[in-house]
């Protein structure tokens, strides 16, 4: 998402690299040795993607990648915690990543630029402003 | 939330480190000999293990002592007090349950017993027991009931050998003044999605949201 909008803005910029893994952190909480090994977040995410996949597609169908089913009041909660604490660890820290190449280099041409704020303007501006009905209403979009 | 902080005299002891959401075993250091004397000698024993339960909001960004001292308050009423129940599975085989209540007659703890070898895996598997027993009990009666921690009793004196919780969050932010914040663009559900991550008690849920939909926007932005 964010390379393509890149690319159509002509933005030559690289974008950031995955983040390393740190496998001495890894260790201590108890992840396995096929883990520790992995070098960065994409490596992390691609491992427990079956899982993921499993997870995410239990309500829907019994599909390739949701084969055997998963039993979330099981003993499987152990790794469903321990993994998920994990991946939202290093989650947060490649969004910020990304939300600063995205600030740094293609916000200003997508949003323009921001408006300076008057104190005198509160209660007068920057509302957030309902439609005259619900049926004619942008779907979630405020100003 | 109380301003509880770390009991000084026994504090809180872990296997492993863990990161805050991760499921794990918390005992006092004065527990230490009889949790290390159950796993060194793998003895197959009968643990009693009971849930403490809750239809209220858990502390999530607090002490380890708020987690092993919140009160367990329901408002599940059993009108003839406390009372045994079997979860009936295939094949003739059944899991006991206790249900017991307060002096009011509100559920407080589901109780089960558990044969196995090391404390960890008695947890782990009456948290699977009774998370199946409540599945069942909350389809019929639409009540949150909700697992806030387990406690694995002592085989020597009955009191709380160890007890199995959600790790907390124990941060404190400090905001200074500031001017605004950036438009979401492009992350506006990935922010959303990421609170919703952060804040959520269910772990099946925590675990679609922080696994699900923002690796696939992680990866999105990469592709």
């Amino acid at each position: 998402m964010l390379r393509r909008l890149a690319t159509d803005l002509g933005v030559s910029q690289k974008m950031p690299k995955a983040r390393r893994l740190d496998a001495l952190k890894l260790a201590q909480l108890q992840f396995p040795p096929e883990v520790c090994a992995l070098k960065d977040t994409g490596a992390l995410f691609a491992y427990y993607r079956g899982l993921r996949d499993a997870v995410a597609h239990f309500l829907l169908d019994q599909s390739e990648a949701a084969k055997g089913s998963l039993q979330f009041s099981s003993t499987h909660e152990y790794n469903y915690a321990a993994v998920s604490a994990l991946l939202l660890e290093h989650l947060r820290g490649e969004l910020i990543q990304l939300r600063d190449y995205y600030e740094k280099f293609l916000s200003k041409e997508l949003h323009g630029r921001y408006p300076l704020w008057n104190s005198d303007d509160r209660g007068r501006c920057h509302l957030v402003i309902c439609p005259d009905d619900e049926r004619s209403a942008p779907h979630d979009e405020f100003n | 939330m109380s301003a509880m902080i770390e009991d000084q005299h026994d504090p809180l002891s872990f296997p492993h480190p863990a990161l805050p959401g991760a499921l794990t075993m918390a005992f006092r250091e004065s527990r230490l000999r009889e949790i290390g004397l159950l796993s060194y000698r793998k003895e197959r024993k009968t643990f009693t293990v009971r849930a403490v339960m809750t239809d209220n909001a858990m502390p999530s960004n607090c002490s380890l002592e708020d987690v092993v001292t919140f009160q367990p308050r329901t408002q599940v009423f059993l009108a003839d007090g406390a009372f045994p129940a079997f979860k009936y599975y295939s094949n003739g085989k059944a899991v006991l349950f206790d249900l017991i209540c307060g002096p009011d007659n509100t559920l407080t703890h589901i109780q089960t017993y558990v044969s196995a070898r090391v404390p960890e895996l008695a947890l782990g598997y009456a948290r699977a027991a009774i998370n199946q027993f409540i599945d069942t009990l909350t389809l019929y009666t639409q009540h949150p009931l909700a697992i806030q921690r387990l406690e694995l009793m002592s085989l020597e004196n009955g009191g709380v050998l160890a007890s199995q919780i959600t790790v907390p969050t124990r941060i404190t932010t400090r905001v200074a003044k500031f001017h605004s914040l950036r438009a979401g663009g492009p992350f506006l559900n990935a922010e959303s999605i990421c609170r919703q991550a952060i804040t959520s008690a269910s772990l099946t849920t925590g675990f679609c949201l922080r696994s699900g939909d923002l690796r696939a926007f992680s990866k999105s932005g990469r592709c």
